[in-house]
């Protein structure tokens, strides 16, 4: 962990248990509609048509960098970044480990924090 | 169209002990003084709380005495508020719905004890849901979400540091010369990369700062202003704008902003070009935004901001003087009453040592959220043609 003590815990809601159990199980989920649209997991209405009957779809795993920025305050810099997914929506996440560049193929991860629910998490492409 | 008849501003900065209640009191008193005017001649209150708790709302009304208003209404669009408060009190004074309305923001974020910037951690911190598995990766604030905007802009156009730099050194050469401003030393560029980062690609000079404070405006028609204490400054357009560009491939998050739609409509109803704006008073909650705000605006192509700072153009002497009273930067942060207070101030001809000898047209910026809320106002010292 490279935050160090100034992590918070992600913590469900109603809106968000399905996210967070397909999470403990390993799958990070994004939002599908009727017509095969894809959005983020947290949008109420699809991102290309506002089609509010949602389902979910898990994600491949794979994305690009689209920006980075770094957090200085802990022992250790934390990275955190815009990631692009495969399948287009954006996560803004943290990334673990060496920071790749700008552009640079990523890894979708979960990490299972000892407090909190588990959240995706990026590395770069080994 | 309505017009900017009186002002007030209370003490700002390091100001403890006191409620934004009592703040915000006081600022509409001295809005109100500014103008002429008699609080009983106050018809309309538009009230912008900030962040502090308590949160500052309608019975500041009661307290100051103010019986049988028309118009009354707490609002926020966080840093969009104050254009959108003037823009609904001309709106307003037009339609004969109140003659003189007040427009008032007060906040007291910061104390002995804290910085203030926790209060601007707190929603990030506090988050439930899908955002707090955002804040437990490490979001863990306003300022890292601004930091990603910042990199992708300046990744996108090869904007640098040093650019970014001289945002902050202008507006600190504007602040030296304002009396209200709360950074008043000289700032060298070594300076600027030698502070700390807060979130890199944001030094602390990059960002604003932190005030307690109250600010206000007293809007009225042209037609009572003629007879009031001040010169008037004319609220000749305004415009808002909230785009929202989805979290996916193609989107234009950093590089873009709502200040562009809502600038173009504020132009579009003043009748006047960007080339025709004598001063530029952007909302600078950080360096960056001020950069992507002058090019949304068409002073310059997208991704020259950045040059354009570097060249001493928006620096006093520039050909294109931006923030002349510090900003947020240097001077104060009271939200989007940092801009317009300095707008008016320019606009009358009464900023003293910093006044800017070209100053019959003024565009001024609110940007709130995460880029995604902005209102513009353009104010002049000529009414309508």
């Amino acid at each position: 962990m490279s935050a160090g003590e100034r992590r918070v815990a992600a913590r469900r809601d109603v809106a968000s248990t399905e996210w967070f159990d397909a999470l403990g199980e390993g799958r990070v989920l994004i939002r599908r509609c009727p017509s095969g649209h894809l959005s983020r997991h947290d949008v109420l209405a699809c991102d290309e048509c506002g089609a509010t009957e949602l389902g979910w779809q898990a994600v491949e795993g794979r994305g690009t960098l689209v920006a980075v920025a770094v957090d200085h305050a802990g022992a250790n810099p934390t990275r955190i970044a815009v990631v692009e997914l495969a399948e287009g929506p954006w996560l803004l996440t943290r990334v673990e480990g060496p920071a790749p560049l700008h552009g640079a193929p990523v890894r979708v991860r979960i990490f299972d924090p000892d407090e909190g629910e588990p959240y995706p998490v990026v590395t770069g492409e080994d | 169209m309505g017009v900017i008849a009186g002002l007030g501003l209370t003490d700002v900065g390091k100001v403890y002990g006191r409620t934004s209640f009592d703040l915000a009191g006081e600022a509409v008193q001295l809005a109100v003084r500014d103008a002429g005017l008699a609080m009983g001649d106050l018809d309309g209150l538009l009230i912008n709380p900030g962040m502090a708790q308590p949160a500052l709302d309608l019975t500041l009304a009661r307290r100051l005495g103010l019986r049988d208003l028309r118009l009354l209404t707490q609002l926020t669009a966080f840093g969009a508020s104050a254009g959108i408060m003037v823009a609904m009190a001309a709106q307003a004074v037009r339609s004969g719905a109140a003659d003189v309305v007040a427009c008032v923001f007060a906040d007291t974020p910061r104390s002995q004890d804290s910085s203030g910037a926790d209060a601007y951690r707190a929603s990030s911190v506090l988050a439930t849901g899908f955002r707090s598995a955002e804040s437990a990766a490490g979001l863990l604030s306003t300022t890292h979400r601004y930091a990603l905007a910042a990199d992708r802009y300046m990744t996108t156009y090869g904007v640098n540091q040093d650019q970014l730099g001289a945002v902050a050194q202008s507006q600190r050469m504007w602040a030296r010369m304002n009396p209200v401003a709360a950074m008043r030393d000289p700032l060298t560029l070594a300076e600027y990369h030698a502070s700390r980062w807060v979130v890199e690609p944001l030094h602390l000079f990059d960002c604003c700062l932190v005030s307690n404070g109250a600010a206000a405006v007293v809007v009225t028609t042209a037609e009572r202003a003629r007879d009031l204490a001040q010169p008037a400054v004319h609220i000749r357009g305004w415009g808002q704008a909230h785009p929202a560009p989805p979290l996916r491939a193609g989107s234009t998050f950093g590089l873009t902003t709502g200040a562009r739609p809502s600038g173009k409509a504020a132009l579009a109803m003043a009748g006047l070009s960007p080339e025709e704006i004598e001063i530029r008073e952007i909302y600078d909650c950080y360096t960056y935004t001020v950069l992507v705000t002058l090019e949304d605006y068409r002073f310059c192509k997208p991704g020259e901001a950045g040059v354009l700072a570097e060249s001493g153009a928006l620096a006093p002497g520039g050909a294109l003087p931006t923030n002349t009273g510090g900003g947020q930067l240097s001077s104060f942060y009271l939200w989007g009453m940092t801009p317009l207070h300095e707008a008016v101030m320019q606009v009358r001809g009464q900023a003293g040592e910093r006044q800017v000898e070209r100053h019959d047209t003024a565009m001024v910026s609110g940007n709130g959220g995460i880029l995604e809320h902005h209102s513009t106002l353009v104010l002049s010292s000529d009414a309508a043609a």
